[in-house]
Order: C-alpha cells, then structure tokens, then sequence
C-alpha cells in the first residue's frame, strides 16, 4: 500500500512537472473542465452606415461566450497589481472609453507621459494602436496595460494564476474557447476576450452621423452655425472666395471614424530640429527623423467628452485646439504646411467649427447594457 | 503484390489528376513593379528639390490609386485585367536605396502571349468609388486606405496625394515663411486613363517583370512650364470649385508614366 501511495505521488508529480512548466518547477494540475458545455455561439456585427467593414482574425472570431469574457476582464481590476486599477478606470464608458486627465493614473497614482484614447470604434483602425502606433492588433495591445508600471503594474504570470483559481473565469473560458484545463487560461486567450470587447464598441448615431450617413431627413438636425461649422471641416468652399477652410477632414475624415488614421505632427510642439521632440512619438518606433513628432490623427467621435486634448493633453478646450490650428503652430520640416495653415478665420468661423465638433458627441450607447460594467 | 502495385500507380495517376480536369492551361508570372523618379531622379520624400521656376521644392508624401490595370493582348491574344485596383505610396522613399526600390505587386496565373502594351486608369473607377464601404473585403487596397483616401465630403476616395513644401521667397531653406501645398484629386470626373504602347510576349512558366515609373516632375511640369505654386489657386484641391486644377493634374499622369 505505502509502495503504491509512494508511487502514485512520484507519477503525479512527474505529470505536474512536465505540464506547463518548462524551468522544472512543479504547478499544480489544475482543473479539468470537461464537464462544462463547450457550444460557442458566433456574433455578427452590424455594421453602420458610414462605417468601412471590420477585420476580424481567423484565430478570433467573435462569439457572445467571448465578448462577454472580454467585458469582465475590461472591468475587472483582477488584472492589476493590486486590485485597484481596470482597463475601465482610463477607458470610462461615459467619455468615450476614454477618461479627462491629461496622465491618466495608473497602479499607486503613478502616472505616464501619454493621454487616454478613446476605444469607440477602435476595431476598424488598421494602422496599428496607441498614439505611436506601436502595435498592430488589439489581441497585441490588450497584452501591455497589464505590465505597463504607470498603469496596473501586474505580470502576466500572476495574472494567469488569479484566472485560473476563479470559479466564475475558469468556467468563462472554457465556454469562450474550449479549453479542457484551468490551466490552460493564458494571458493569450485573455487578450483575445478583450480584443472581442473592444471590436463590438460601434458608435454611430451622433447627430452629424445621422445627417450624413443615415441621411436623417430632419432640417433642424444641425443648426445653421453647426452647419458652418461643417463646411470648414471639410473645405467645402462651394466657390465661395475668401470662405474659410479647416483642412481638418485631411487628418480626421474616415467617414463616420473621423480619423483619417494618419501619423501626422500637426505643429503643437516647437522643436529646434526634427531631433528634439521630447516624445518622438512615431519616429521612436520606426528609427526615421522624419517620423519624429508625428501622431496618429485620434478620431474626433466625442471629442467633447475627452478633454483634455492631444497625446500630452496640452490644450484644455476645444477653443484652444482650434487657436491653435488656426494660428499654425510650430514649424518643423515634417508638418504638411498647408494643412496646418487654416485660412480666413473669423471669430464666428471658429465658433461654427467649434460647434460642429459638438454635433459629432455620441451617447446613445450609455444606455447599451453590452457595453456596460457587469460588476455594477 | 503486383496487381496492388498497379492499383497503387493508377490511385496515385488519379489523384494527381483530381485538380485539374482539362490540361493545364500555359501561365506567366507577372511582377508589377512601380518606381517614383523625379525628373528622371529616384524621387526622395524630404529632399530639397529643383522646380522650374527656379525655386526649390519638396515632397512629403506621395502615393495614388490605379485601377484596372490592364495587358493589352496582340492579336489572338485577349486583354488580360491584372488587378482591379493597387494603392501605390511611397511613403518609404525616404533615402535613395529605398527611392531606388520599386513597390511590388505579384500577378499569377497570367495567360502566356502576346502583349502590345498596359492600360492604367488612375484613380478608383466609377463603381468601386461609390461602392458601400461597409461591405468592401478587408484586404481590398479600397479598405487599406479608407480612412485616409475617403473624403466624405465628395463622397469619392481621393485619387492621388501629393504633399509638400515650395520656396516660396526663394532663399533655399524651408520654413514657416514658404508655401505648403497639399494636391488631392478624387472625383469621378478626374479618373485618368492612360495606355502605354510596348510590346511583350509571356511564355509558360516565365516570371516577368513589367517596370513602371511614375515621374512626378512631369505631374507638374508640362512643356517645360511648370504649376505655379505661389498661386493661391494652385495650392490645393480640396473643394469643388479646385476640380479645374484636379482635372489638369490628374491629366499629367500622360506623360507622367513610363513604360
Ligand atoms: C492607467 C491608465 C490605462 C489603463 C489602466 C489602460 N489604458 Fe489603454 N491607454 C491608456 C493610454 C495612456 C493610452 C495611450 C498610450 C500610448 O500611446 O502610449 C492607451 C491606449 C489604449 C489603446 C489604443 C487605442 C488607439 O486608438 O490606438 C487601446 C486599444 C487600449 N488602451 C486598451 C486598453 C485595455 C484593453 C486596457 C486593459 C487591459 C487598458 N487599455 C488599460 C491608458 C490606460
Ligand atoms: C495634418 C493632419 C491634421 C490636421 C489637418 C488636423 N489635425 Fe487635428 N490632430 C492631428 C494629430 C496628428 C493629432 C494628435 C496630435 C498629438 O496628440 O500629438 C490631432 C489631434 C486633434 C485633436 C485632439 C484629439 C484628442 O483626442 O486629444 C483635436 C480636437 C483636433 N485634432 C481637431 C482638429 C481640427 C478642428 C482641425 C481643423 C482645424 C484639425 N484637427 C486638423 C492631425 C491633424
């Protein structure tokens, strides 16, 4: 009997030690989850008018199991260090996903040197995410707020092992993906949940949507300032000299993304040389001098709900982005001139193109129960 | 084991044949590649530049739309659509190795033949240009560069955008003080078609390299004279009241393209 017990441990153990663990290191076994129904069921987006199609990869297709999955963890502070910090506390449901600090805190106050971005229809960008550009998919981006020290200062390590004891995760992940053992849970299919959450988070029933893209027959959508305000946007001139032009829809058209999805310096830094930006930004991660200062162009969705504005959160107001587009900034070799160079403006003009940027606020999806906190 | 050595040959002769039902039909291959030269210079993006006028100028971006990009087929040869529409930019032609390295664009499965030239229209054609964007595949050129090319305004992708600084006071450096110009045609009445008249055969298995250039001195250079670029009306193309100069920049990809 005793030779027998003896064995049985020496033969789990071997099997502990080979499973998951290449360092030798015994884990324990986790827990089979067989038993659970694995029966995913596929979620076809809808895609609204003005929006361009979505890629969604081979090795993630969307399934309500999924998307739910990727909800929790984006609400759950589980995921840092010290339980305090979610994706949701940057990312707020009502500011566009985004939040309305220039830093916004992370793990112990501690904070970065970059603002929030706004994830309202982030599954469309195709030219890759955070204000550099660093990464080129959501299931890469959703992998770096976990380590980043300024955010929720976890390892992934730990994090897996919290996923993997919880009851309620341990059974989510099984229905989202199939997997056969608790253990099975990686920062991998994590970051897959998410990237699912974030592909679902549509947005595109702000008035200027409805005018344009839903062709909304109602005259008194946008009043005539607003509409003023769109004409400079877009440089619709209609031949009319001397009207003025915004040349803002250059780096923020996209349809209804309203983001040309462009890395652009768009003048809000005076450098000596293109070697002196303080946060090179795109050129940081290309090696290109050129690429210095260059940002990618945010979508301007709801940009009343996320001041304030620009990567370092420079500008306060609205009013102040545009002074600052209209006065022409900072010269560097790298700014396309002319489009910084806002022509005939008037005070009424930059009123018009104020207001227009207000018709662009969406919050028809506050009430959207997908999208909400699942813990509240 | 003989008669099963027979069976075997002939399942294997039968699977061979599985994907192919009638005998395989003679292809080429075809490597499209596009170059960028500036007055017969490789074209460098940040590089100051010579303008007619005598003043000096310089690109920041470049980059257009080509559709139905087309072989003309000789005589028992037909027409053969390579491509229904490439974004070419040359946003890395940021020193000349790379201005010197042609973007590329494979062509399988082309009919061998004789061909008498290529045909090109520049621009997205009519009904890619108005189609839904929701519903365009996710690997379409037309997909790619939607948020950057499609101008909601006009409804119309952007054909062509070329991006830059000119001299204007002639000094030789660049800054606040000179001229930015910013020329972006879309629009369907600016859609170019241009043919370009060189004969070439392809034979059965033969990979082929079909080099173009597009010379963007001669986008804005016709006849020796060049666009005035210290004209306010010659600095951009956003509105419609700029389709004028759309039509006359667009038209240059004429002489533009070499073949
Ligand atoms: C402490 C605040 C903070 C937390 C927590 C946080 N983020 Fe962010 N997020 C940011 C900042 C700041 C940026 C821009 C950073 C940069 O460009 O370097 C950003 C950028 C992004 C982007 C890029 C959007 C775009 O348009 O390129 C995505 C996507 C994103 N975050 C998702 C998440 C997810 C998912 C989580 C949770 C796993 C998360 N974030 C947690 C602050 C935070
Ligand atoms: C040449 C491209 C370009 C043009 C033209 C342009 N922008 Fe921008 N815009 C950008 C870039 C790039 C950023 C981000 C810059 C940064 O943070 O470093 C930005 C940021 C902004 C922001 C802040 C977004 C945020 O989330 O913080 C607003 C608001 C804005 N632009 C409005 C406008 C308006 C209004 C116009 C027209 C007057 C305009 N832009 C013209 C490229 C451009």
């Amino acid at each position: 009997m005793k030779k027998l017990v003896i064995l049985a441990i020496i033969a789990t153990l071997g099997v502990m030690s080979c499973k998951d663990d290449d360092n030798g290191t015994p884990t324990p076994s986790g827990e089979d989850l067989t038993g659970i129904p694995y029966d995913p069921t596929p979620h076809e987006l809808t895609i609204p008018p003005g929006l361009p199609s979505m890629e969604i990869p081979a090795d993630n297709p969307l399934t309500v199991q999924g998307i739910e999955l990727g909800r929790r963890l984006f609400y759950d502070p589980i995921l840092s260090k010290d339980s305090t910090i979610s994706c949701s506390s940057c990312h707020l449901l009502t500011r566009s996903f985004n939040d309305n600090t220039a830093f916004p805190p992370g793990v112990g106050g501690l904070v970065g040197n970059r603002s929030s971005m706004s994830l309202l229809n982030v599954g469309f960008q195709t030219k890759g995410f955070f204000w550099d550009g660093r990464s080129q998919t959501l299931e890469d981006q959703a992998l770096h707020p976990i380590e980043n020290p300024v955010e929720m200062a976890e390892i992934w390590d730990n994090v897996e092992l919290k996923l993997r004891r919880h009851a309620d995760y341990k059974q989510r992940f099984r229905e989202a993906f199939g997997i056969e053992n608790s253990n099975e849970i990686t920062k991998e299919l994590a970051a897959k949940a998410l990237a699912q959450f974030e592909r679902t988070l549509i947005s595109a029933n702000s008035r200027y949507d409805k005018k344009k893209f839903q062709q909304d027959p109602d005259p008194f959508l946008l009043t005539d300032l607003e509409v003023d305000g769109q004409k400079i946007f877009y440089d619709d001139l209609l031949g009319e000299p001397g009207a003025a032009t915004g040349h803002c829809a250059h780096c923020h058209d996209g349809g209804a993304l309203y983001s040309s999805e462009v890395y652009r310096n768009n003048a809000i830094t005076q450098v000596a040389s293109l070697s002196d930006f303080p946060d090179k930004g795109l050129g940081a991660i290309t090696g290109n001098l050129t690429d210095n200062g260059m940002f990618k162009s945010p979508t301007l969705r709801n940009i009343a709900l996320t001041a304030p504005y620009m990567h370092n959160g420079m500008f306060q107001t609205l009013e102040e982005v545009v002074d600052h587009y209209v006065s022409g900034g900072h010269y560097a070799d790298n700014v396309v001139l002319l489009s910084i160079s806002p022509q005939n403006f008037t005070e009424y003009d930059k009123q018009a193109l104020v207001a227009f940027l207000h018709t662009l606020t969406d919050t028809s999806y506050y009430d959207n129960p997908a999208f909400a906190n699942p813990f509240e | 084991m003989r008669k099963f050595a027979f069976l075997l040959f002939l399942a294997v002769f039968a699977f061979s044949c599985k994907d192919d039902e009638s005998p395989k039909t003679p292809t080429a291959t075809v490597n499209l590649h596009f170059s960028a030269t500036y007055d017969g210079a490789p074209f460098v993006l940040f590089q100051t530049l010579d303008y007619p006028s005598g003043n000096a100028i310089r690109f920041q971006n470049f980059n257009f739309f080509a559709s139905k990009i087309t072989l003309l087929g000789e005589g028992s040869t037909t027409d053969h659509l390579l491509s229904a529409v490439e974004f070419f930019d040359f946003k890395d032609n940021l020193d000349l190795a790379a201005a010197q390295t042609p973007l590329v664009r494979n062509y399988e499965n082309v009919p061998v033949g004789t061909y008498k030239g290529i045909k090109i229209d520049f621009g997205v054609s009519e009904e890619s240009n108005n189609a839904a964007s929701g519903n365009l595949p996710t690997d379409s050129p037309l997909r790619q560069a939607f948020a950057s090319h499609y101008w909601s305004d006009w409804d119309s992708y952007i054909f062509m955008k070329s991006e830059g600084i000119y001299d204007k006071n002639g000094d030789g450096t660049f800054d606040q003080n000179d001229q930015g110009f910013e020329h972006h045609p879309g629009m369907d009445a600016v859609l170019t078609s241009v043919t370009k008249l060189k004969s070439f055969n392809l034979e059965d298995g033969q990979t082929f390299d079909l080099d173009l250039v597009a010379d963007v001195f001669n986008i804005y250079v016709e006849n020796g004279v060049e666009l005035d670029l210290s004209d306010p009306d010659n600095q951009d193309t956003q509105s419609l009241s700029d389709l004028p100069l759309a039509e006359r920049l667009m038209g240059h990809w004429e002489q533009a393209l070499q073949f």
